[in-house]
């Protein structure tokens, strides 16, 4: 390949780049909704009694190592901390804090209609599994645009 | 203002600002996001890692070999130094304004 003619064109290359690049570190969509599902499934675990306790434990802790895993071992970039913008991390951190909000506060809604808490704790995931699936593309965004202006060194 | 030559074409100068974003990153990633073949991407990684800007660490995730790369403390100061450069050229930071000068 033949050198940049100018120097708008190199920093145009680095910044298109970039960006791509912060794209491509996106995490898999499968990972938070079984992220939560398996919290929620621990949660059950804690309500119910006997064999269906270990049993809901045992799959919820499994799958969560599972989880790690496969994403550590598919995992193809290191990620590098010094990138991020305290306006990214706080859009970030406002969002997981959504996250446990929507989980809170879905089972007092669930309360109203039934009085089951493994029901409203069940109702709680599947609604923070959607309520994440959602969002989380949108929010990846949003945090992407405010590291593409600090460009990484 | 002079510019190194050993960043200042095209394909190194993509693979060195991919890396600059991350602390390390697999060859697959480079090639996939980068849209280059296997070749190219060996070609010029080794002549980074040549000019001491990049390491290139070999392992194994399970039983599948991994290279992976990694950019230098030297190699990150010479890309900064490319990047004060450009931008001195240019007059303007990066990503804060559009470009108007092509």
């Amino acid at each position: 390949m033949n050198d940049f003619t100018n120097a708008a064109e190199a920093l145009s290359a680095i910044e298109q780049t970039q960006q791509r690049a912060y794209a491509d570190q996106r995490l898999p969509m499968w990972y938070l909704p079984g992220v939560i599902t398996l919290g929620t499934t621990a949660a059950i675990a804690s309500d119910v009694d006997g064999t269906a306790q270990v049993v809901l434990t045992a799959v919820a802790v499994a799958g969560l190592l599972g989880l790690v895993t496969t994403l550590s071992t598919r995992m193809r970039i290191r990620f590098r901390p010094g990138t991020w913008t305290p306006k990214a991390g706080t859009l970030m951190a406002l969002w997981i804090a959504s996250l446990f909000v929507v989980w809170g506060v879905v089972p007092l809604i669930a309360g109203a209609f039934t009085d089951s808490a493994v029901w409203q704790k069940a109702i709680a995931g599947a609604v923070t599994v959607v309520y994440a699936a959602a969002t989380t593309r949108p929010v990846e965004s949003l945090v992407l645009a405010r590291l593409a202006g600090k460009v990484a060194r | 203002m002079n510019l190194d030559p050993v960043i200042h074409t095209p394909a190194r100068l993509q693979i060195i600002s991919l890396l600059a974003t991350a602390t390390e990153a697999e060859f697959a990633f480079v090639r996939d996001s980068l849209d280059m073949s296997d070749s190219v991407v060996s070609k010029h990684a080794s002549a980074l890692e040549k000019a001491g800007y990049i390491e290139i660490r070999k392992g194994y995730v399970g039983k599948r070999p991994r290279t992976w790369f990694k950019l230098t403390k030297e190699g990150r100061r010479a890309f900064d130094d490319y990047v004060t450069t450009l931008q001195q050229i240019v007059g303007r930071p990066l990503a804060d304004t559009p470009h108007t000068d092509r």
